[in-house]
């Protein structure tokens, strides 16, 4: 089954083109790597597939719906994916509630979301349950936004330069999250980076994107 | 040097008022907070969603929109008061509800003065913060409802801001309750318009203890909020 299907995706900022048709076909379990420089398009592109952006032409199939006939009503496929952006935006509270945030907008029981949240913490190699997220080092904040990801168990997981500024300690442990994850639940991942090695370690297919056309 | 020895007098005078909880002076100050919070507690509760919904959603005259809440955060008190007397007064749209000089009169007065001030500085916080929050929780599944509400959460501190302000109008106002409340003894007498009424009379004790009162208070709230929000900041 293919979770993504685009054809002829393009998308313009003031008039400059930023994605160009692109064609992307990305089946279940699959481990994609996008590289490119800064400015190539990578971010619009995660950014598009996670629908925080509308392309303007081309079609574009997640999980085998349309996002054209959706008419605004977006959510049920959203709560498929997750996104970790490069700059992941840290809730002023405790890491607690940053990694729960995603189970309790699904209105799942404190219950549950206690037992998920300790696992995924467990994963990124964080204890610091009740603390202040915003105290945390720029690694850790990294990992809480890779641990509020995979709490959520998502079929589809986008990561925009998860590893940029990131010490080798830290890397490694990103990358082997995501090697279980994609192991154990079969998950789909896409990930954008400039980092050819850090994508060669990771991903089944690459592909290159350079002024917003994807080869 | 005269009018030196008066206003140590006066402030004496004052602090004695105040100690010996005069029944007077507690009656003003009651009043005073009691239509002030109310005021601004109504005020948040329409302004906060109206702040979040303006930052949250792209429409046709968003900017004119937000010049006029800029606008109306000068709202003059006294053509605010004058506004309110005529809707509430006899031949006026809500005349038959017979608020006229009641301290609800006063509260709605003090209610439309303070939401374009509290939906403004809310604006403000919001703004600088709001496409971030807005993506990471929608990203994360959250609803248009559920980002708004975590928007409101990480903007909390700013958004107290936009309270004490509110409630530093409302409190400090004179023009516009004086004309609806029309200032009438243990009933629509507040703290600024007792000072008008008490320092017209020559009567300066009373008008300096409830001048310290007003101030008092001031200080005690904007402490407050200072040490809530440096709170949040270290946090």
């Amino acid at each position: 089954m293919n979770i993504v299907k685009a054809r002829n995706l393009t998308k313009s900022f003031d008039g400059k083109k930023v994605l160009e048709d692109i064609n992307l076909e990305i089946k279940k379990g699959e481990v994609i790597g996008i590289i490119g420089p800064s400015g190539s398009g990578k971010t619009t592109l995660s950014r598009v597939l996670n629908l925080l952006e509308p392309y303007d032409r081309g079609n574009l199939l997640l999980f085998g719906f349309d996002v054209n006939s959706l008419n605004g009503n977006s959510l049920k496929l959203q709560r498929r994916m997750a996104m970790v952006f490069q700059k992941p935006i840290i809730f002023n509270s405790s890491v607690y509630y940053n990694v729960g945030y995603g189970l309790k907008v699904r209105t799942m029981c404190e219950g549950v979301i206690k037992k998920r949240v300790k696992f995924a913490l467990e994963k990124v190699k964080l204890g610091k349950f009740y603390e202040n997220a915003l105290k945390l080092s720029g690694g850790e904040i990294q990992r809480v936004a890779i641990a509020r990801a995979i709490v959520i168990n998502p079929e589809l997981l986008l990561l925009d330069e998860p590893t940029a500024n990131l010490d080798y300690e830290n890397i490694k442990i990103i990358e082997g999250i995501l090697k279980e994850m994609n192991k154990k639940f079969n998950t789909t991942i896409i990930i954008t980076s400039h980092d050819m090695s850090h994508v060669n370690r990771l991903c089944n297919r690459i592909y290159r994107l350079n002024n917003g056309k994807l080869k | 040097m005269i009018s030196l020895s008066i206003f140590f007098d006066s402030i004496v005078n004052a602090i004695k008022l105040i100690i010996t909880l005069n029944p007077e002076v507690t009656e003003i100050t009651l009043l005073s907070l009691r239509v002030s919070i109310t005021a601004v507690i109504l005020g948040a509760l329409i302004a906060i969603p109206i702040a979040a919904f303006i930052s949250f959603n792209k429409f046709f005259g968003k900017k004119i929109i937000i010049n006029l809440i800029h606008t109306f955060m000068g709202l003059p008190p006294v053509v605010v008061g004058l506004f309110v007397y005529i809707i509430l007064s006899r031949k006026g749209f809500l005349g038959g509800l017979d608020l006229l000089y009641t301290p609800i009169a006063m509260i709605i007065a003090q209610l439309i003065m303070v939401i374009p001030i509290i939906t403004g500085v809310s604006l403000s916080a919001i703004n600088g913060i709001s496409k971030v929050v807005k993506e990471t929780a929608i990203s994360l599944g959250a609803t248009k409802f559920q980002a708004a509400l975590q928007l409101i959460k990480e903007a909390r501190y700013g958004i107290l801001t936009s309270l004490v302000t509110g409630f530093g109008a409302a409190i400090s106002e004179v023009g516009a309750i004086i004309l609806v409340g029309g200032n009438i003894r243990f009933h629509t007498r507040a703290l600024t318009t007792a000072i008008v009424l008490e320092t017209g009379r020559g009567n300066f004790e009373l008008a300096m203890a409830l001048g310290l009162i007003l101030i008092g208070m001031s200080f005690i709230i904007n402490f407050i909020i200072t040490h809530l929000q440096q709170k949040g900041v270290k946090a």
